[in-house]
């Protein structure tokens, strides 16, 4: 009798033991599910794996056939084996070179010069230009050590200059059509794909689709991703699978988002409600809302279901078109804040995705779920590893192409925040091929070849450098660059007189020059090794040479680029130095008649600095991809050995290129 | 297998260790539904659908804090979805009911009998008497939880003490008449 006790103990300490074994169709149920959804999940993945292997692979080619360009083999197509040195040089738009090869010097005595001569063959040079220039081939000179050569004088004479120009032009505007050209065929190539899987895929699902809803209505999950990409009328090209990958990464669950009314929608119906719900979404920045309110809306779907149930109603799917859905749950829906929130942006109810599904679910619309710290918060830098019970349906609009698509998907590791979080987080890697147009010159006077020549008139030549480059963030605004870049430069000293002498020249013979055996027979005289006096008129004619300076270097870069602003266009300023290694070093004596080989200088290091000073323009294609523009002038430290004349070089090069960042 | 592994291998899916784990805690999660179901069909279901929620979203479960603790909840908040939407929650709101203390004999009763006295109170009543009673949730997250206020909490609370103790006297005096 007198045992009186709370009733809470009681109970407490009664339950304390208690158990109870639930029966076996219970583990059977959930199994039979387990592997529904499994094969769902292999369904997908395989696609997915295909899909970014296609694209990783084009994506590849792109890169190789972006630096290739920079590079001399794309030439192959237009040369044989046996000019391929030739071509080289054509194709580096060193417009004097190509003018010299115009012209050769034949004679069996200059076996040796037409080997080193670069010569050009007709046929490759109308090849070259056939598409933009009206060169006519006949008229330029044709050798190979082979063949017999014309000269025609007149004719060169008068195409000497719109050739040389057309060359250059011809030539940067094939490399800017080619890689152009390859890049529309490789990611057309990829639409291509991407419509082809989708219209397979299409067929598949719209079987499946069926049953899946089927089971999603069971399971009480909404699960769906619309089939609306493979509209093409819907575009929805702004509204991405990056954002769809974000979310779906967010509440690392299959509840998507976009055009849940098309799932609620009949499955066989047209598109017309597909129309309705693509104008549901809108605006970038409310995107994240608007999936908010449609999950609430999914979750509204699904109490309504329940209502359904627990009244005995039978739950009909067709109550579950379009908008009226939401109609009949506001409708049943007691809650005023129910009606509220899907009437209304959701933003102040759940902050940001970083809510497990499991609490958005065990909240109500207006319910802030914050006490329970038993539930671990996901937040959404968070990694899932494999998504193997995400259980969505691949299907990618077709107005994106795979590239960003994968490019994306591999950024998804790195990036999974949505965009608010930018500032947090940026690709940190840059990779960026190049081609640059490149000028030469010295701010002073002198000459790099003898004091002789200072007084001459000098001519800097535009040339091509090529190469890679390699960028590291090390914060939002500072980065390291390096990179390879291989580089020719021209230089022409010009007045000057060049003759052979059958012995050894009795002239000057220049110190800084290595004379090959051709050009040790020949003689250099630089209008200011005489006075005027002795010079007599009959001969200044006679300084109608040119010598040309053509050197080449491997160039590695080191600069710190810090950004300045970032809108569309991103703008950097440049700083830092290069190293140059010599590799290529001739001289040339040319004139209107001939260029031969001279020789090369021996003042040039084979080591040099610089320091370099640009701004770099970067215009964002895509996530990843953008296309840099970087004016950069470089002035040489210590190019020459032996300044012959206070020659201070430098480089003014405008590098071009695409960059991936990743 | 320690509990981690499993943890690691259900992540990945492993059917033989979502088996496993299944087996581990089926038993202590059944209970749990029944207390808070109203009948044996409804527990049923709630586990049921409580372990498919478990495995899928056993990702995001990043070992803070007990994994029991955490499936508890999951079970807990899947059988308090079947009740949220209805109006069933939303008493007319009394005076705030102070917490009484309601004390009872100490009857012999089996357990079956209490387990159904529980399920046999009204589901508002039920569920905040197992959050509080039996689960130990504060009146606050209660009324959280079930979007209710804590006065409401309170007097459901109140309510199924004083139903489940004349439920209990009920029988008592039934058992003792019994000859």
């Amino acid at each position: 009798m007198g045992n009186k006790k709370n009733i809470d103990n009681f109970f407490q300490e009664q339950f304390k033991n208690f158990e109870a074994n639930p029966p076996d169709s219970v583990w059977e149920n959930i199994n039979n599910e387990l592997e529904k959804d499994e094969k769902e999940e292999r369904k997908i993945v395989p696609i997915w794996w295909k899909l970014s292997g296609i694209a990783a692979g084009l994506l590849f080619l792109i890169a190789i056939g972006v630096s290739q360009f920079s590079s001399d083999d794309n030439i192959n197509t237009i040369a044989n084996e046996d000019d391929i040195q030739v071509n080289k040089r054509i194709l580096n738009s060193e417009t004097s070179v190509v003018e010299n090869e115009i012209i050769s010097v034949t004679n069996k005595n200059d076996q040796q010069l037409n080997q080193q001569l670069p010569v050009l063959n007709t046929d490759k040079v109308v090849k070259l230009n056939s598409s933009k220039t009206a060169i006519q081939g006949d008229d330029l000179l044709v050798t190979s050590s082979d063949k017999s050569k014309k000269v025609s004088e007149n004719s060169i004479l008068s195409n000497k200059k719109s050739y040389k120009d057309q060359i250059v032009e011809n030539s940067n505007n094939q490399l800017q059509e080619k890689s152009k050209d390859l890049k529309h065929e490789t990611l057309s190539e990829k639409r291509i794909v991407t419509t082809n899987k989708v219209d397979e895929n299409t067929k598949n699902r719209t079987i499946d689709k069926q049953l899946k809803i089927d089971e999603q209505l069971k399971e009480g999950f909404v699960v769906n991703e619309s089939d609306i990409a493979i509209d093409k009328n819907v575009n929805q090209s702004k509204y991405t699978q990056n954002q769809i990958t974000k979310l779906r990464d967010s509440f690392k669950e299959e509840l998507v988002i976009d055009n849940a009314v098309v799932y609620l929608s009949d499955p066989n119906s047209g598109n017309s409600n597909k129309k309705a719900q693509t104008n549901m979404l809108t605006a970038d920045d409310k995107h994240k809302n608007k999936h908010l309110s449609i999950i609430k809306k999914d979750l509204a779907v699904e109490d309504y279901k329940q209502y359904q149930i627990a009244n005995n109603q039978e739950i009909n799917e067709g109550s579950f078109i379009g908008k009226k859905v939401t109609d009949n749950v506001l409708n049943q829906s007691q809650d005023d804040d129910l009606k509220k929130d899907l009437n209304s942006s959701v933003s102040e109810v759940v902050s940001g995705f970083s809510n497990t599904i499991d609490e958005v679910q065990a909240s109500l619309p207006t319910e802030k779920n914050t006490a329970d710290t038993s539930i671990v918060k996901s937040t959404s830098s968070e990694k899932s590893e494999g998504d193997e019970d995400v259980m969505i349906e691949n299907k990618l609009p077709v107005e994106q192409t795979i590239e960003e698509a994968i490019a994306e998907q591999e950024l998804k590791k790195d990036e999974d925040i949505d965009e608010d979080k930018e500032e947090e987080m940026y690709n940190k890697w840059k990779i960026a091929p190049n081609i640059a147009p490149v000028y030469y010159n010295s701010l002073t006077t002198g000459s790099p070849i003898d004091g002789d020549f200072k007084g001459n008139k000098k001519k800097g030549q535009f040339t091509t450098s090529y190469g890679i480059g390699v960028g590291y963030a090390v914060n939002k605004r500072l980065s390291v660059r390096t990179g390879i870049n291989q580089l020719e430069v021209g230089y022409d000293t010009q007045d000057v007189a060049v003759y052979s002498s059958p012995e050894t020249s009795d002239g000057p013979k220049y110190k800084n020059i290595n004379f090959s055996s051709a050009g040790a027979s020949m003689s250099i005289a630089g209008a200011g090794s005489y006075s005027e006096n002795q010079i007599p008129a009959a001969f200044s004619s006679l300084f109608d040479s040119s010598l040309n300076q053509r050197f080449g270097y491997l160039e590695v870069p080191l600069e710190l680029s810090y950004k300045l602003s970032d809108k569309k266009l991103r703008v950097d300023v440049i700083a830092g130095m290069s190293t140059f290694f010599l590799n290529k070093n001739e001289i040339y004596s040319e004139n209107k008649v001939k260029t031969t080989y001279i020789g090369e200088a021996n003042n040039l290091n084979k080591m040099s600095y610089s320091t370099n000073l640009g701004i770099g323009f970067e215009y964002k294609i895509s996530k990843s991809l953008n296309f840099n523009f970087d004016p950069t002038f470089k002035y040489q430290l210590n190019a020459f050995s032996n300044d012959s004349g206070n020659f201070k070089p430098y480089i003014l090069g405008i590098y071009t290129g695409l960059s991936y960042r990743f | 297998m320690s509990l981690d592994q499993l943890i690691i291998k259900c992540k990945k899916n492993n059917r033989q260790a979502q088996g496993e784990l299944y087996n581990l805690y089926a038993k202590q999660l059944f209970t749990l539904c029944l207390k808070y179901s109203k009948d044996y069909a409804e527990s049923q279901d709630n586990l049921q659908d409580a372990f498919l929620t478990i495995f899928k979203k056993i990702k995001q479960y990043n070992n803070k804090g007990s994994f029991e603790g955490w499936m508890k909840r999951i079970v807990i908040n899947t059988a308090l979805q079947r009740y949220r939407k209805s109006s069933v929650l939303d008493v007319i709101k009394d005076d705030d009911v102070a917490d009484d203390f309601v004390e009872i004999e100490t009857p012999s009763v089996s357990l079956d009998f209490l387990l159904e006295i529980i399920q046999e109170l009204p589901d508002k009543y039920r569920l905040v008497f197992n959050l509080y009673v039996l689960d130990d949730f504060s009146h606050k997250e209660i009324a959280e939880m079930l979007n209710i206020s804590v006065g409401t909490s309170k007097s459901n609370l109140s309510r199924a003490r004083h139903i489940l103790k004349e439920k209990l006297e009920t029988n008592h005096f039934k058992n003792k008449q019994t000859p």
